[in-house]
């Protein structure tokens, strides 16, 4: 690796002597490149990035930031869609977890896997396939270049399961994590010498929980034990539209009484129907159907059909393949409708109950259309819901396509990024599932004051010196 | 950034092997916004993060955003070798083929010596386009399809000043230099009928390149694996030894994902009897970039050299096979070389060695 600079500072010499010359740098051609991850938020360049290769070397490395103070911020492939995976402060070191790449052990026995923090959804379902296996929740909606560290660090959801499986962070069975003293820990069944990896609550608490979701604000996610199926055989696949909002939302919650679905997304609101569609309806869904027994997988079709016909549903067509890889060409599609409209895109994806999907979207068509006025500055907006961990719940996604190279409208994309996030919180009550500092700066603030006050405290119990992302959490 | 149902993980080599962002494309995209928007000057450490690329196009066939990557790549080492940065490796090239019409810094009068006891016919309509590397480096690809063409019967022709079609130029951001050699290529293919080449470089480049830089200048180019296909097809190529290799195919890029030539080599290797194919992971449109492409074998030996041992020679070994098969001059001198290291036994060779052989 080439670097024009010709004297080192101390840290990287420091950094250097723990994990390697040659995975540390300092050259700002570098640095550059991770100056931002998929969000909007602007370019914050960090002043080092060292690559570590284990949790050993990390723990060495945050005994250094303690003692000098350094802010440190993980990241992974840097997808995350919110200002996760940067660093707020200039003089931060950043951890490219991403040598971390390895499955550790896919248990038959425990059917679990253990793999590294830094592997990507990629390779670890590429070696879950091998052996017939996938997580029930597999791959975010950054597609499959999304580490799994950073998945379950920001509790990330798409339709790839999560109306089975719920977020990434649902998934985990046991931790290993390194604290901001430098500690390595782990969590569940495995905090006991002899416990395994097979169970998340164990030993006087949800350990996992405190971090899961946390962005790294309390400790580095080096390792994780996932849940695991088997690969399904057989699928199948339906599409309704719905003439009232509550035929469609009956039909919704008939599919998950019933445990029908894999994977059940919504397509809310007129316009986003019209678009998918072509006709003028309210709400439309559609549905994936998974299983090992063909019988069971065309039995519990032709149930999904008759709930939809029970609330007047018509049947349409739909855009997803009906293959194997119907999954992966959702897993897709962000980056497909960008580039259809070859925009830069933002995405503000939280959960409600299935009960607030109508008002969430008429708040929506209200505030982006009305009160924002995006027409005028050619922004687009696609909006799309899929049902989460077999409950009557929604992770509902507006998302904002728009023209990057025009100073005027990235001005007005960022204000109405910005202002949607504190526009849902405080009218139908969006609830974050992860937060980026574009969520976090509007969400923990408002956040019940005694809920404030504990995330404060532990934060100092774990990270006294604060040098584990500060400022992410507004704290 | 993935289609495959188990999750093909593997895109960028470079990225594999240098491990920060700032070597595989999404770090290169925020080198060129920082560029633009002027808040980072051009250093000899940025030029060798976007030299290091094999402008292979996996990432871009990747990318959901269907962002033209690889345009941006050669815009900016354009940018670059104008301001100063280019490789002194690829200067000593650029330099070499505006003396002697190739990069390899040979004699101009030494390019045919390859065809030696070859018959060549002058008028034919076919013409062979030979290629830097195969009239140079790699004399037996040439060797082997211009006899492949005398067995059966074709009126061909080899340029008796053929120049280097441009492609390590355009690769490297020197394509103002790169306008005379495809004119005079141009001007010589003004009677062909039908181009061959044996090198996927050179095919992509003429099919591709030539007609978007000479104003719409096609030329009707075929690779040697969609010849030789055809040969086999209409019965003018019949094979009648066994050739009895356990092989796998290793893609060029510029043929693969550059042109789209996935399935023509494959069926001339199932039509050689004898032959085993087994296909390394990942394969087709999927597959590995050799390390060779984009100016990384001439500007940054040994990142080449290990890319070829670590995603072609060990997968290779691993699978089983005791060949590997290409269709690229280039691409079979760096996995040669990597063997080498390695100390592999594993042999490399060119689809139409394989097919003299079983004639």
């Amino acid at each position: 690796m080439y670097s024009t600079q010709g004297t080192r500072s101390e840290l990287y010499n420091i950094l250097a002597n723990i994990s390697g010359s040659g995975n540390v740098t300092e050259e700002p051609a570098d640095l550059i490149s991770y100056s931002m991850d998929s969000s909007p938020e602007p370019a914050r360049i960090p002043r080092i990035v060292v690559r570590p290769g284990s949790a050993d070397e990390i723990s060495q490395i945050l005994r250094i930031a303690n003692r000098h103070r350094y802010p440190v911020v993980p990241r992974g492939a840097g997808t995350c869609a919110g200002g996760g995976a940067t660093a707020l402060q200039g003089d931060s070191i950043i951890l490219d977890l991403t040598r971390l790449n390895k499955v550790l052990e896919i248990s038959d026995i425990d059917l679990t896997v253990t793999a590294q923090a830094g592997i990507t959804w990629g390779a670890l379902l590429h070696e879950l396939a091998k052996k017939g296996y996938r997580p029930p929740f597999f791959s975010t909606e950054s597609g499959f270049s999304g580490t799994i560290g950073g998945a379950i660090s920001s509790a990330s959801m798409a339709s790839q399961g999560a109306t089975v499986g719920g977020s990434a962070a649902d998934n985990v069975v046991t931790l290993e994590v390194v604290l901001p003293t430098g500690d390595i820990i782990r969590t569940g069944s495995d905090a006991l010498p002899n416990g395994g990896k097979f169970a998340k609550i164990c030993n006087g608490g949800d350990f996992a929980g405190i971090f899961l979701g946390s962005m790294g604000v309390y400790a580095i996610i080096t390792e994780a034990t996932f849940k695991l199926e088997l690969l399904p055989e057989y699928s199948a696949f339906g599409a309704y539209v719905f003439d009232r909002w509550e035929d469609g939302i009956n039909f919704g919650l008939k599919m998950i009484k019933s445990k029908i679905p894999e994977t059940l997304n919504a397509i809310p609101g007129n316009r986003a129907v019209k678009k998918s569609y072509n006709v003028d309806k309210p709400v439309a869904f559609k549905f994936v159907i998974e299983g090992d027994d063909k019988a069971i997988v065309e039995r519990k079709k032709e149930l999904a059909d008759s709930y939809a016909r029970e609330e007047n549903g018509v049947e349409v067509e739909d855009s997803i393949k009906k293959t194997k890889e119907w999954w992966a060409e959702w897993g897709n599609r962000l980056n497909k409708i960008a580039a259809k409209y070859e925009m830069m895109w933002g995405m503000i994806c939280h959960r409600i109950p299935l009960k607030k999907l109508p008002e969430a979207q008429a708040t929506a068509d209200e505030y982006f259309y009305e009160e924002m006025k995006i027409d005028e500055y050619n922004i687009k907006l696609e909006v799309g819901a899929y049902f989460t961990d077999m409950r009557p719940a929604l992770g509902y996604y507006p998302y904002i396509f728009f023209d990057d190279s025009d100073p005027k409208v990235r001005k007005k994309a960022w204000e109405v990024w910005d202002g949607w996030f504190e526009k849902c919180i405080t009218t139908y009550g969006a609830c974050p599932y992860w937060l980026g500092y574009g969520w976090a700066r509007h969400t923990v603030p408002k956040l019940r004051t005694p809920v404030y006050n504990m995330m404060v405290t532990l934060k100092r119990a774990l990270d006294p010196n604060n040098i584990l992302n500060p400022g992410l959490f507004t704290f | 950034m993935i289609r495959d149902r188990d999750g093909t993980y593997l895109i960028c080599p470079v990225r594999e092997i240098m491990g920060f962002e700032s070597y595989y494309a999404r770090g290169r995209m925020l080198q060129a916004r920082h560029i633009l928007e002027r808040r980072m000057t051009p250093t000899p450490a940025l030029a060798e993060r976007v030299y290091s690329c094999m402008t292979c196009g996996n990432c871009k066939d990747h990318c959901g955003s269907e962002i033209d990557l690889m345009s941006i790549y050669e815009a900016m080492r354009e940018d670059l070798a104008n301001a100063g940065f280019g490789l002194d490796e690829h200067k000593r090239f650029v330099e070499g083929v505006e003396e002697n019409r190739n990069p390899y810094l040979e004699l101009k009068t030494d390019r045919l010596k390859w065809a030696s006891g070859i018959k060549l016919d002058n008028e034919g309509k076919l013409i062979y386009f030979v290629g830097c590397t195969s009239s140079y480096r790699r004399q037996e690809i040439a060797r082997a399809t211009a006899r492949i063409l005398e067995h059966t019967n074709r009126d061909f022709r080899i340029l008796d000043d053929e120049w280097c079609c441009g492609s390590p130029l355009l690769r490297t951001g020197y394509k103002k230099q790169s306008l005379e050699l495809i004119q005079h290529n141009l001007k010589a293919f003004q009677d062909a009928e039908t181009i061959i080449t044996s090198c996927a470089g050179c095919y992509k480049t003429i099919k591709f390149d030539y007609p978007k830089i000479a104003d719409g200048a096609e030329t009707n180019v075929l690779h040697t694996s969609e010849y030789v296909l055809s040969l086999i097809k209409d019965g003018s190529l019949e094979f009648n030894k066994e050739v009895k290799e356990v092989v796998t195919y290793h893609d060029p890029c510029h043929l693969s994902r550059g042109g789209g030539v996935y399935e023509a080599p494959r069926e001339v290797l199932k039509s050689i009897p004898g032959i085993i194919i087994k296909e390394m992971y990942p394969t087709g449109k999927n597959s590995l970039c050799c390390g060779a492409g984009g100016g990384v074998k001439s500007g940054f030996k040994d990142l080449a050299v290990r890319i070829a041992e670590e995603f072609k020679i060990k997968p290779s070994e691993e699978l089983g096979v005791n060949t590997i098969v290409t269709t690229c001059p280039f691409c079979k001198t760096n996995m040669i070389d990597a063997a080498v290291k390695a100390g592999s036994k594993i042999g490399v060779v060119d689809l139409v060695e394989l097919t003299e052989k079983a004639m």
